[in-house]
């Protein structure tokens, strides 16, 4: 009934006709969800030896869906209201999309060169959840109706709980316990926040007029109640503060395949979400780039500054996801074709980073059983290879040259100095400074695992064997763009550019 | 007027870019892979090559017709300056594919026997491909920066190859002469490449070109205006910097096709292997300098053109002169080179293109036959060196009457040497005339002083058929002189002649030099070469541009063609005749020829030292350069290093002041701050006590901070 209300004119063959014709559009989450019925079928038909097939059926389905949205890239002239205004297809969502599937892809070899990998392959259940978190992620990118974003942000949330307790263990089960629990709590403000919203303009649908006209009657402070409220369940997702608490232990006690997930593609996946919705707010009515800048500068302070007293190398990476998705935020916060552009871009960075960061790590994990910084002393000269990456990905965590996550803050910064330069905004300004003196911090502790390996000699004498010829070829794949973009960033730039923004 | 990046804008795609990647990549290819398969390496890298032939005799069947196709793309941009690279497919550009891949070829060939012993065949093979991928890349690209690129590449090949036996300590002495001396003619290249950047600000010719039309003189000034990305650029240099832009860059082509004064290095290129010195020393890469000239010709200004022309005539002259009293057979046949590089820089000079290039290929073709002719004879000879019998296989006081033990090779040297002599039927007379006549003609336009130019280039005719004719009485006729030379209780192997591998690219390169293949004509301009390949016009501002030789009338080309043709016969004809007399078997020079040391006289001094030109080099620029360098060694080590101590001295006094400063203020500040920052961190990560109910409790509490601070 909520739902037919914005179309009234309507009727209700029409808009199935409607939403059968659309289907076409959806063909990615299709692949998606048709790939997890197989992976279903495939694991009741077979009873032995099913990790070969179920990992075929994985790839396969994760590589036609980015096919698809390759092929799907050059198709899309102007954006597309879908499902009867549930969802919007437009060039950015494509664009996350094909990245959030190559991550995918990344994730998936990740699993395979676990040493856990056993337990990922040894029946659906582990893909199965991984699929619905990953289409959880694509609809996430296209959602513009109050409905679809809860069921989107659930999707992935649900699937992200159990895939967190999946490997039984005290500490497993805690960790997923803690995080359905605190994920109920953020679910349960953004659904009385939406609620609230509903009340004041009578749609779901954030981008229509009916919405714009319906929020400027109400008085502010409700009005900024409701908002903060509804973000606050996206910012849950983003992993940024103050509903970041949960990500540390989450990381620790998680698998590092899906670790590296959850730090990515639900992350870009609730800017995205967070980038229509503010699109949606005039700022003559609230200020809400106070709000996020508030809380960019909290994310980046708290996540920088907790990451420096840190003993396990997963559980840092946890703090400096809490301090990117301050970082991420700045370019919201800078709210112009640049800033999106920008944010795209650190956004399409980050996720390589990160899944280089956790790969590597996954690599030394499996050797000497545990995430600690000791683990990695001396390795330096034991493997230098792999130690050279890891460097290189630290210092393009950092974001310093010559690695492309230098150019990702270079831009998302300058973007935000463009931004402050017109509207003069002062919380602009504060962001940018926070932002340069976060980075200096951030420093410290990403160069302490290249320090631990390069200058600290090992106690043991341990014969390691970490990462074979693949790994170290693999290893080479996920970062070398990082070098490569930062001397040809204008390669994925282009690619952005070509992006319509619907600001 | 005109935007710089519309004219160097990239082209629409075009297959043929595939052909021209494969034609780099396959020598490349050879280049890579040879060191890995060491056994069938030679027939590997042939097999290649062949490939590569076929490709370029396939894209010359296309394009034969076509007037030129040009690809362009963009190399890289820094802010608004594009650079780009790009390749012109013409018909000189594929008429050089075809003569370089095919020599390539068979030089290939030839050095499966001829290097079938030595142990590092394989890596030798492979610089040959190196060197052919580097001659491709300097053909193709239609950019002076790719084409300076590869033009270092090709030198490093060169010098990679001259000294392949660098166990030989004069192998690798001569290896670097060639280096150096090609390093001081590349100076001038990059300066020709600056002056032109500085201009134009593009390195692409079809770029300078255009824009070198568009250029002016204004009141001794050379200003260049155009567009750049929708700015107006306006250069102004002076004018005589259009002159340097061109000397300079004629200066890379003295480097690298041994012109004077750099032409020393090429004598002592021989070191390398024979087949080698076919293809990069004769037939090549020393003529990658006239190609050059070629591709930059329309801009070079009638200064610089005469500068071309009086160092070509020079170079000619002095090179024949010091050809005719070597020993040995690849010395001689390096100063011929020497001397007919000339001739060909020199048509350059008076504005002959077409027929320069004409004779780069003719060249190329006997010369590699020459080459490959006197390399089969060393191979043969070689195979006699025993235990007891030791003898340098390429000093022609052993040889003498090869013709009766080799006659292929000896039919395939004569053909050649007729060719290199410039006698009518070979293909010599006709380049060689054509350059003569034009020669003449451009000589009687500008008068004066320039005749010395035109008794230079007719006397060396009359040199070059005297000591080819020299070295074939000598090489091929009487008696061989081996057998009296060695001890006498050595036995001698009898002399054999080689075997296919080596016969089969001698007489290819035998047939290639008559002169039937260029039209059934005793006039250059009637052959197939001529029609195909047009004199261009010059483009530099008119009051700087030389005349176009065809602007003159048509009538005294005419007028002059018969005298020329039957002087330079004559010429040729009087040398041949004189070297009879003189080394015929039996006559008075060929008979004391093998007792000889040295050349006795002033004029056979002058000669076998090449007019003394190294030992000028050794004793007087050497030196100078040595007691200058000695000069700055000891300012530096006084003056500067004196200077430098006190400096160090003063600074460790203040650092000792600094360190106390920073020991005790910036320290105390920096200690101040990771306390804090310490103490920030525990605080945050203190929210984190593992309760769960905690978490939530710190996040709502947040929220309702936030709320309340934001709202009230």
């Amino acid at each position: 009934m909520i739902l037919l209300q914005s179309n009234m004119t309507l009727g209700l063959k029409e808009q199935i006709q409607g939403i059968s014709a659309d289907i076409a559009w959806l063909a990615p989450e299709i692949t998606l969800v048709i790939t997890a019925v197989l992976l279903l079928i495939y694991d009741l038909i077979f009873k032995e030896n099913k990790s070969v097939g179920l990992a075929a059926i994985a790839f396969a389905g994760m590589t036609f869906t980015l096919a698809l949205l390759i092929a799907g890239w050059g198709n899309i002239e102007e954006d597309r209201i879908l499902m009867d205004g549930m969802i919007r297809l437009d060039g950015v969502a494509i664009y996350l999309k094909a990245f959030f599937s190559i991550g995918g892809l990344i994730g998936l070899v990740m699993m395979l060169r676990s040493k856990q990998k056993e337990k990922f392959f040894k029946s659906s259940e582990t893909l199965l959840l991984f699929f619905g978190l990953v289409l959880g992620t694509f609809l996430m990118t296209m959602v513009i109706n109050f409905l679809m974003v809860y069921v989107a942000i659930e999707l992935v949330s649900i699937c992200s709980y159990v895939l967190t307790g999946l490997f039984k263990s005290k500490r497993n089960s805690e960790a997923a316990m803690k995080y359905l629990l605190f994920g109920a709590v953020a679910s349960a403000v953004m659904i009385y926040g939406m609620s609230w919203l509903y009340g004041f303009t009578g749609t779901l649908d954030f981008t229509s007029t009916a919405f714009a006209e319906g929020i400027s009657q109400v008085a502010v402070f409700p009005l900024s109640l409701a908002l903060i409220m509804t973000i606050g369940g996206f910012v849950f997702k983003l992993g940024a503060f103050p509903f970041h608490i949960w990500s540390p232990d989450v990381y620790e006690a998680s698998p590092t395949p899906i670790v590296a997930i959850f730090s990515s593609l639900p992350k870009l996946a609730a800017l995205a979400i967070l980038f229509r919705f503010v699109a949606s707010l005039d700022l003559a009515l609230v200020d809400w780039q106070l709000w996020l800048g508030i809380i960019a500068i909290a994310s980046m302070t708290v996540g920088n500054f907790s990451a420096l007293w840190q003993k396990d190398v997963k559980r840092m990476l946890a703090y400096s996801s809490i301090a990117h998705a301050g970082f991420l935020l700045v370019g919201v916060l800078a709210f112009s074709e640049s800033g999106e552009t920008s944010a795209l871009f650190y956004g399409s960075i980050y996720l390589l980073m990160n899944f280089g960061a956790f790969f590597l790590v996954q690599l030394f994990e499996d050797n000497e059983g545990k995430t600690s910084f000791d683990a990695f002393k001396g390795m330096g000269s034991k493997v230098p290879y792999l130690g050279v990456l890891l460097l290189i990905v630290m210092i393009s965590l950092t974001g310093l040259p010559p690695m492309a996550g230098f150019n990702a803050k270079l831009y998302i910064f300058s973007s935000l100095w463009e931004t402050w330069q017109i509207e003069g905004s002062s919380i602009l300004i504060w962001a940018f400074i926070f932002g340069l003196f976060n980075t200096v911090v951030s420093l410290f502790f990403y160069l302490k695992i290249p320090y631990y390996m390069f200058f600290k000699g090992s106690e043991e004498a341990v014969s390691s064997v970490v990462g074979n010829l693949t790994d170290k070829i693999l290893g080479t794949i996920l970062v070398a763009p990082l070098l490569l973009l930062f001397f040809k960033s204008d390669w994925l730039l282009n690619v952005l550019n070509s992006i319509n923004f619907a600001l | 007027m005109i935007d710089l990046n519309d004219i160097i804008s990239t082209t629409e795609f075009n297959p043929l870019i595939y052909w021209i990647i494969a034609l780099m990549a396959i020598p490349l290819l050879s280049f890579f892979t040879t060191t890995f398969i060491k056994k069938i390496a030679p027939a590997w890298a042939t097999l290649l090559l062949g490939v590569n032939l076929l490709i370029s005799i396939y894209l010359a069947s296309q394009y034969w017709d076509t007037t030129g196709v040009s690809i362009r793309g963009n190399w890289f941009s820094i802010g608004d300056t594009q650079l780009t690279y790009s390749f012109l497919i013409d018909q000189l550009a594929l008429i050089m594919l075809v003569v370089v891949n095919f020599i390539s070829v068979l030089v290939h060939f030839f050095s499966m026997e001829y290097m079938r012993h030595d142990e590092n065949k394989s890596r030798y093979f492979g610089l040959l491909g190196l060197f052919t991928f580097s001659m491709l890349g300097i053909i193709l690209f239609y950019d002076l920066l790719f084409i300076f690129i590869f033009w270092e590449l090709v030198g490093l090949s060169s010098f990679l190859l001259i000294g392949f036996w660098f166990e030989k300590k004069s192998a690798s002495l001569a290896a670097n002469k060639a280096f150096i001396m090609n390093r001081i003619g590349d100076l001038g290249f990059i300066t020709g490449l600056m002056i032109l950047y500085s201009q134009f600000q593009t390195f692409d010719l079809e770029g300078i070109k255009s824009l070198t039309v568009l250029s002016s003189i204004e009141d001794g000034n050379w200003v260049a205006e155009y567009f750049k990305n929708g700015e107006l650029v306006r250069n102004s240099l002076d004018g005589r910097w259009l002159s340097a832009a061109g000397i300079a860059l004629f200066c890379g082509a003295v480097g690298k096709s041994a012109q004077f004064p750099l032409q020393v290095w090429l004598p002592d290129a021989m070191e390398g292997p024979t087949p080698v010195s076919a293809l990069i020393h004769a037939a090549t890469m020393v003529a990658a300098g006239v190609f050059m000239i070629a591709r930059i010709f329309v801009i070079l200004d009638a200064q610089a053109l005469e500068v071309v022309a009086v160092v070509g005539a020079i170079t000619a002259f002095m090179a024949a002169v010091a050809a005719f009293s070597q020993f040995d057979i690849k010395k001689v046949l390096a100063y011929s080179t020497i001397s007919q590089l000339g001739y060909m820089v020199l048509a350059m000079g008076v504005g002959a293109y077409t027929a320069g290039l004409f004779h780069l290929v003719t060249h190329a073709m006997f010369k590699a036959g020459l080459f490959l002719s006197a390399g089969t004879i060393i191979h043969q000879l070689h195979q006699l060196e025993g235990k007891d019998i030791n003898f340098d296989p390429q000093d022609m006081r052993v040889m003498g009457g090869l013709r009766k033990y080799m006659p292929v090779t000896f039919i395939c040297f004569l053909i050649c040497a007729l060719a290199l002599a410039g006698l009518p039927g070979f293909s010599g007379f006709l380049s060689k005339d054509a350059i003569l006549l034009n020669t003449a003609v451009w000589v009687d336009e500008k008068g004066g002083g320039f005749y010395f130019i035109e008794v230079l280039a007719f006397a060396t005719v009359l040199i070059t058929a005297f000591y080819t004719f020299r070295m074939i009485f000598l090489v091929f006729t009487g008696d061989f002189r081996l057998p009296k030379l060695i001890p006498a209780n050595a036995t001698l192997k009898p002399l054999k002649e080689g075997n296919g591998f080596l016969k089969l690219p001698m007489v290819l390169l035998a047939i290639g030099s008559l002169s039937v293949i260029f039209g059934f004509t005793m006039k250059a301009e009637d052959t197939w070469f001529y029609q195909l390949i047009q004199d261009p016009i010059f483009l530099v501002p008119e009051s700087y541009a030389a005349f176009n030789l065809m602007d003159l009338p048509h009538e005294w080309f005419e007028n002059l063609h018969f005298r020329v043709a039957t002087i330079s016969i004559g010429l040729a004809l009087s040398g041949l005749v004189i070297a009879y007399f003189l080394f015929k078997p039996g006559a008075k020079y060929s008979a004391s020829f093998a007792e000889k040391r040295e050349p006795i006289g002033l004029v056979g001094q002058v000669s076998f030292y090449h007019w003394y030109q190294n030992a000028l080099y050794e004793k007087v620029i050497l030196k100078f350069i040595m007691w200058s360098a000695k000069r700055i060694a000891w300012f530096d080590r006084v003056i500067l290093d004196g200077f430098i101590n006190f400096i160090a001295k003063f600074q460790v006094v203040f650092a000792h002041l600094i360190a106390w400063f920073d020991r005790n203020i910036i320290d105390g500040f920096v200690h101040l701050t990771t306390y804090t920052t310490g103490r920030v961190g525990q605080l945050t990560r203190s929210v984190q006590s593992g309760n769960v109910q905690a978490y939530i409790m710190a996040a709502l509490a947040f929220l309702i901070l936030m709320l309340i601070w934001l709202l009230f």
